[in-house]
């Protein structure tokens, strides 16, 4: 009976352990890319984080049917970019109480000092006013430095949408930054 | 802003600047942890509210259904032709198809104020009835009120003589005597 059950239980525990295992491959591989998606949108390191372990943790659920890699990314960078904007859509509600903490953070001299440099300041502004289609794609291709290819993977597009698209954004860019 | 940089270029340098922290892996799995939990305890509330629910649906249909009088169309007229001298009394005058309602029902009719309904002819019947055993109850109320005893003094009864008289002769047509 014992020995029946083993060969029964054998294959499940492995194909759970290689599940999790395949899991922290992503995460791994994924979590600066997730990040840096999350803090795009928020410029807020903590909130960043917050909505990339969000996203992260509903991939986890449906990891089964997302074990490939390339489409794990491009799922986990489309979730991300809605959270981190449902986020940012949901600062008004929390503006007292982060500014609140932005204070006790000045006083103790803990500001981010990406955002306290007045270049950053102006490139943010001007990224926050493209429009959406054209922001992610920008961003995107700014992380890792990835080639249209990447992106329209990673967004589910066509390459010629998304080479349009970084066409469009880089000329709305540096006609706001000149 | 340094003009040898281009707008991607700075966005490039300021989103690579950028490290999740190292706790980042940590925080992944505890909020898988948490779900994993939070979907457990989630399902135990579904299993007990399930639970409860048949529960309640096998003690509902195993108790007596409640055989509730329909109500039916009357006139004012004849609703109050009825004396309200015996409330208890309530009289089931109309023999109607029973409808099963919950005990909650029941119970919320009970609380209302009742009213019987019945046809006119057996209303009038009813209040004949009812008068009549008003009536009775009345003249035996009297009827005890004004009991009294009352002596009894014998009657004397003269003796009466009864005498016997002889038998008349009738005479016979044909001869003879006729005894």
């Amino acid at each position: 009976m014992n020995e029946f059950a083993a060969r029964l239980a054998g294959p499940l525990v492995t194909a759970d352990e290689a599940l999790a295992r395949e899991f922290e491959a992503r995460l791994a591989d994924s979590s600066a890319l997730a990040f840096r998606v999350a803090y795009s949108v928020l410029r807020h390191r903590q909130d960043a984080e917050d909505v990339a372990q969000d996203a992260f943790a509903r991939a986890h659920r449906r990891f089964a049917t997302l074990r490939d890699r390339e489409k794990f990314r491009g799922w986990l960078v489309r979730m991300t970019w809605r959270l981190a904007l449902d986020h940012r859509r949901g600062e008004r509600r929390r503006q007292a109480r982060e500014e609140v903490a932005a204070r006790e953070a000045e006083r103790v001299g803990q500001r981010d000092p990406i955002l306290a440099s007045e270049r950053s300041a102006r490139l943010w502004a001007a990224i926050d006013q493209l429009p959406e289609k054209l922001r992610v794609v920008i961003v995107l291709a700014a992380i890792e430095e990835q080639g249209v290819k990447d992106v329209a993977t990673l967004l589910d597009l066509p390459e010629g949408t998304v080479k349009s698209r970084l066409f469009d954004a880089r000329k709305k860019l540096q006609e706001m930054l000149r | 802003m340094r003009p040898e940089m281009d707008g991607e270029d700075l966005l490039r340098a300021e989103l690579m600047a950028v490290e999740p922290s190292p706790a980042f892996a940590d925080g992944v799995r505890s909020r898988i942890q948490q779900r994993s939990a939070g979907s457990l305890m989630w399902l135990n509330a579904a299993a007990a509210v399930a639970v409860v629910a048949v529960t309640a649906a096998v003690a509902t249909a195993r108790r007596p259904a409640v055989e509730v009088e329909q109500q039916t169309e009357t006139t004012p007229v004849v609703a109050a032709a009825i004396p309200d001298v015996m409330p208890s009394a309530r009289v089931r005058a109309a023999k109607l198809a029973p409808v099963r309602q919950s005990p909650v029902a029941v119970a919320r009719a009970a609380a209302r104020a009742f009213e019987v309904i019945v046809s006119p002819d057996q209303a009038m019947l009813i209040s004949r009835y009812l008068a009549a055993r008003e009536r009775l109850a009345r003249d035996v109320e009297e009827a005890d009120t004004a009991t009294t005893l009352v002596s009894v003094t014998p009657i004397e009864v003269p003796l009466i003589k009864i005498e016997l008289l002889p038998a008349p002769t009738i005479p016979n047509p044909n001869g003879g005597s006729n005894k």
